[in-house]
This record gives C-alpha cells, structure tokens and sequence, in this order.
C-alpha cells in the first residue's frame, strides 16, 4: 500500500473515530479508539436480544394456549 | 448480516437489501394459531413486552391499530400504524410508527407459511432510507437494554472511559 493510500485510510478511520493520531516531530502515532468495534457489535446484539425475548414470549404463548378453541 | 443457529426456533436476522431487515422464526404451531396470537388484541400484551396495552386495533384493510407501552410510567410510548393489507391466515401489511421524534413510519410485511404441522414467521421491515432502517435498530438496541440494566450500565461506563 502505497504512504498515500494508508494516510486515507487513517484518516477514514479517524472522522470514524476509531483511530485517534498525535502527530510527534515528523512521525504521527496512531491508537486504536476512542469508538471500538464492539460497541456497534453490542447496539446490533441487543436489538437482537430484544427481539429474541419478544418471539420467545411469542412461542411461549402459543404453547401455553395450545388446546384452547381460538 | 444473517445468523443462523442450530435450533429450528432460533431466530434468523437477514438486511435482504439496503431498505430492509427481516427476522424469521418458526414455531411448532399451526398458521391459524400464530396468526389468532399475533392479531388479537387480548393476546398481543401477553408477548410483546414493555407493559404494553392495545389501545386500537381495527384488523382489516385500511383499518389502523395503536399500542402504548408502559402506560402511566415516565416511559410511556406509544407505536401505531395503517393496515394496508389484512389476509388471514398468511399476511398482513401494516405501517409502523413510533409517536414522537423518531422518524417516519416504515411499512412492515407478516408473512406465514405452512411448514409440516408448524408455522414460518417472517417479519420484514422496509424503510425510505439505509439511514432510518439502522436507526430504528440503534432504536430497538436502546429498547432492549431495559430489560438488562447490567450490560447497558457496562457498556455506558466503557463508552465513558473511552
């Protein structure tokens, strides 16, 4: 990869905020953060958390009536 | 972004293009008892959590239908929406709105089908934009972390670490 190519790609990063740069002298230093990839991993994980529990009551439901004349 | 576990009753997530998100379950019951479960308005609080009550449900096309959660708390919220398809047993088009500064509603298609004795459940949601699909689910991700106090307290302390 090309010194350009990898500064575009530090720079996508950082408007993300996944990288965060401190430039020291000639060099700039990256780290990882401020935003980490689990955190966008957990928003999806509890959306599916909370539509896991709604169909379980769902089927708990149908369960639980099963017999009765609906 | 699909998962699909094991178990017959694991519930699948697809993104079947950039508007929608769909989940799928099947359950052991017949279609005429998921669809009774699923519309009526006696039932309807026993499974979809939040407190929620039925304040109007008229099921037929063009009729409309409006749940609020948490009735009387500091949480109330309220979703609603149009019928715009009502075909019993297998599919039923609603529009699906939050009250408030949410967005504009996006339409939802219930779709059941026969497989053996049970029944497949398909839920697909289509909005306007990629933009509203992913926050209604940031939305239901905030809704879901009430019932798991711990792991958003977690979760808020890291983001504050940083």
């Amino acid at each position: 990869m090309s010194l350009t190519g990898m500064k575009k790609h530090v720079r996508v990063l950082e408007e993300a905020q996944h990288v965060s740069t401190v430039k020291v002298g000639r060099t700039r230093l990256c780290y990882r953060g401020p935003r980490r990839l689990d955190d966008v991993r957990e928003w999806v994980d509890l959306y599916r958390q909370m539509v896991n529990e709604q169909l379980d009551r769902f089927g708990d439901l149908l369960d639980r009536t099963k017999g009765e004349s609906r | 972004m699909t998962v699909d576990e094991k178990s017959p009753h694991a519930v699948s997530f697809s993104k079947p293009s950039d508007l929608e998100f769909r989940v799928e379950r099947t359950f052991d019951h017949p279609i005429e008892r998921v669809w009774a479960a699923y519309t009526d308005p006696a039932l309807i609080p026993q499974w979809w959590g939040q407190g929620t009550t039925v304040d109007r449900l008229d099921l037929r096309t063009g009729g409309s239908w409006r749940f609020v959660s948490n009735p009387g708390t500091d949480k109330e919220a309220a979703v609603s929406g149009d019928y715009l398809e009502v075909s019993p047993p297998d599919r039923l088009v609603q529009t699906f709105g939050m009250e408030g500064p949410y967005g504009r509603p996006f339409t939802q298609t219930i779709e059941l089908t026969r497989v053996g004795d049970g029944t497949h459940l398909a839920i697909t949601s289509r909005f306007d934009t990629t933009q509203e699909r992913d926050s209604v689910v940031a939305y239901g991700a905030q809704k879901g972390a009430i019932g798991g106090w711990l792991r958003l307290d977690a979760m808020l302390k890291r983001l504050a670490a940083g």
